[in-house]
């Protein structure tokens, strides 16, 4: 009974300060440039998708033939991927590509510039100062995800708002799928953001941090884009075995899984992708209650 | 003259490995597949190199183990057989038992099979006959072709006589009329002369039956397969085993529109999507036609069109199926009351004179298109010139709104507020900006 009461004060106590040291993160990052610059890189991406969208349909629909880069486009991912891919990134309408395009920099940033920058403060010994005082690692990590998920909840609002204005004005609608693939997208990217923070507790600085999640998310990345490429055999090559293990911890396996889903499915799909984040907050957690918070 | 031909020698010679080289053949043991895809059958071979075969599952399609030659086609990248040097079907009996897990093996015996397609309520209506059966068909086919061509040719023979009548009694009415005499009686003659009548086509299939073959009729459930050939003498026939995947359809059901421009009527796109978006330029109208479709797996449906395919294992796609007979077209614009649409046939005419172009026009059978056959049979979807968007719904025969047919048609012309969104995506820029101005001013001070 007494155990359990000081479990429970010693998760407010953690939760209070998480709350905290997030906030302040929070308030830092905006006082930089990086996020604004890579949001409007988000933004400026997703209206060049709509622009190439608009300008290549004709009286039967969208033709990509009709733009130079919408053909070039079209082409690259039909050879890669195969036309069943294209169409289904294409036909619904211009939205789903530009959500992607847009996610991509913002998030991309956004979880490269936590990596490092946990790694950074790891380094200078300014985790383990916070650490002496009311806050431990646990805490810590769980302040640099809550800012994380801030971000990119505020990232995709911001796209959310900018492709209506976009769709508004432009006559268009945002489409069925849209804010189904909205919300695997911002759970993918809470999983994103809970590897990066357990790749900066296991490595050792901010480089090797660094380089440890870029190569993860390489490594999911191209396991993913193999399981899209057109082949003429069900299994894709010897490392068919390593892929299949690889996916259950792969955030885009299961945003691609989400985005092909429907109903129970894409339910599951989005709840697995939760359970993703939680159980690496989870690791994150036990790797440093083991390792402590000095580089 | 020899330093000619010397010359002409020497420059020839290297030339040789210019010529084309066959494809060198292989004796190999190949299964040959007519496999049912949904709607159609495919036919598709599957050599030692392919060593799976992909089948729909629950329906009928044809195996038969054949001795041919195969060879590789680089052009086409597919393996190819020449079996018109050797083709030689292999008897025995075909075993299929479930791929890695115990189950009762299945046995398939040689049947005389074939597969013909009869007028209904569909484009294809697929039937299967076996054994006697199969037998049966192709004479009542052959009969119903014969008799056919026999009126054809009784027709022919009355026609020629109707029109050697038709020249007698002209050529006598103009001898009257040429010597002033009264021709009336002739030309009321030539006039009641009756046109002998064209015998009408066989309707009852719209697809004959095929020439009887013999194969194993292979109709599995869902799932892997080991199969190999038995020989009559009771052993394996080396080579022939194969892996059979048998596949089934994730949704089916659902409502597909090809849309025809009326600028392009040869270059029709299809909005596969249930209950999706349709965007168009609105330049021109738009014909559509509703069709049945069915949602598959993109790899087993072009490994079953053909064992050369490649697809992705994992996308799903959905293909056309079947016309919706008897269907009506909903058109639902704001603020306006719904609208229902019949199916029309069309015809594409010719611009006259040298220049290019042409228009699609309404089927006039009475008058002007008397005995011409529409170019086009679809629901016109009047998009040219309207900037309104609208919904559109397929009805079934009793007026019901078919599930998934629904599509929001919208016409996007350019993007006339460009510009402001284009400024709009520099609004976090500018954020910036005013953040850091913010800042400096308050550390300057």
């Amino acid at each position: 009974m007494m155990k359990a009461a000081m479990n429970r004060s010693v998760t407010r106590r953690r939760v209070r300060s998480a709350v905290v040291i997030g906030r302040r993160q929070l308030k830092e990052t905006l006082l930089g440039a990086g996020w604004w610059v890579s949001l409007t890189a988000a933004l400026l991406a997703a209206h060049f998708a709509v622009v190439l969208f608009a300008g290549s349909l004709d009286s039967s629909g969208f033709n990509p033939e009709r733009t130079p880069v919408a053909g070039v486009l079209a082409r690259t991912l039909t050879g890669a991927f195969g036309a069943t891919l294209v169409e289904t990134l294409f036909t619904a309408g211009p939205f789903l590509l530009a959500l992607f395009a847009a996610a991509l920099p913002v998030l991309g940033w956004l979880a490269m510039a936590s990596v490092f920058r946990f790694g950074i403060e790891k380094n200078a010994g300014a985790v383990e100062l916070l650490v002496y005082g009311p806050v431990d690692g646990t805490a810590y990590c769980l302040a640099a995800f809550l800012r994380d998920a801030a971000l990119a909840t505020a990232a995709l609002a911001a796209i959310l708002a900018f492709l209506g204005i976009e769709a508004l004005t432009g006559g268009m609608i945002l489409g069925p799928r849209f804010f189904a693939a909205l919300a695997a997208v911002w759970l993918a990217s809470l999983s994103v953001a809970a590897w990066g923070i357990l790749c900066s507790v296991i490595a050792g600085g901010a480089s090797s941090a660094l380089a440890m999640f870029a190569g993860l998310m390489a490594v999911f990345l191209v396991v993913l884009a193999g399981s899209f490429t057109i082949s003429s055999a069900p299994v894709r090559a010897a490392s068919a075995t390593m892929a299949w293990v690889v996916r259950w911890v792969s955030p885009v396996h299961w945003l691609a899984l989400a985005l092909r889903s429907r109903g129970f499915g894409l339910v599951g799909s989005l709840a697995l992708q939760g359970a993703l984040a939680a159980a690496l907050l989870g690791a994150t957690h036990l790797v440093i209650g083991r390792r402590g918070v000095r580089a | 003259m020899k330093r000619f031909f010397a010359a002409a020698l020497c420059l020839m010679v290297p030339l040789a490995i210019c010529f084309a080289d066959l494809p060198a053949r292989t004796e190999e043991l190949a299964w040959s597949v007519i496999a049912f895809n949904g709607w159609d059958y495919s036919a598709t071979l599957a050599p030692a190199a392919g060593p799976t075969v992909w089948l729909m599952a629950g329906v009928d399609s044809f195996v038969s183990l054949r001795k041919t030659l195969v060879y590789w086609w680089p052009l086409t990248a597919q393996w190819m057989a020449d079996t018109g040097t050797l083709n030689v079907l292999l008897e025995g009996t075909l075993e299929i038992r479930p791929a890695g897990k115990s189950g009762p093996v299945r046995r398939l015996e040689l049947v005389t099979y074939t597969y013909f397609s009869v007028r209904g309520d569909y484009e294809l209506n697929w039937r299967v006959a076996t054994g006697d059966e199969a037998v049966r068909e192709l004479e009542r086919y052959r009969a119903m072709a014969e008799a056919y061509l026999a009126a054809m040719e009784r027709y022919e023979q009355e026609l020629q006589a109707w029109e050697r009548e038709q020249g007698r009694l002209k050529e006598r009415i103009g001898e009257l009329q040429e010597q002033g005499r009264d021709a009336s009686a002739l030309v009321g003659e030539l006039t009641r002369l009756p046109q002998p009548a064209e015998p009408p086509q066989p309707r009852e299939y719209s697809m004959p039956p095929s020439q009887p073959q013999r194969g194993f009729v292979v109709n599995l459930p869902e799932g892997t397969w080991d199969a190999r050939l038995v020989a009559p003498d009771g052993s394996a026939v080396e080579g022939s085993a194969r892996r059979i995947v048998a596949w089934s359809k994730s949704r089916a059901g659902g409502i597909g529109y090809e849309l025809i421009p009326g600028d392009r009527w040869t270059r029709p796109q299809q909005s596969t999507t249930p209950s999706s978006v349709l965007y168009v330029d609105g330049s021109a109208d738009l014909y559509v036609q509703p069709y049945f479709e069915d949602e598959v797996n993109d790899l087993c449906y072009e490994k079953t069109l053909d064992n050369n395919g490649r697809g992705n294992g994992e996308l799903a796609k959905w293909v056309r199926i079947q016309q919706v007979p008897r269907a009506r077209l909903e058109i639902r614009r704001s603020g306006a009351a719904p609208e229902a649409v019949t199916e029309r046939s069309y015809v594409v005419e010719q611009a006259e004179g040298a220049s290019l172009g042409y228009s699609i026009v309404p089927l006039d059978p009475e008058g002007i298109h008397r005995g011409i056959e529409p170019n086009l049979k679809a629901f016109l979807l009047p998009l040219k010139g309207s900037s309104a968007g609208m919904r559109i719904r397929t009805l079934d025969e009793n007026g019901s709104p078919l599930a998934g047919s629904s599509r929001e048609v919208r016409i996007v012309r350019g993007l006339p507020l460009a510009p402001l969104c284009l400024g709009l995506a520099f609004v976090p820029l500018a954020a910036m900006v005013v953040v850091m101005a913010i800042r400096s001013r308050r550390y300057r001070r």
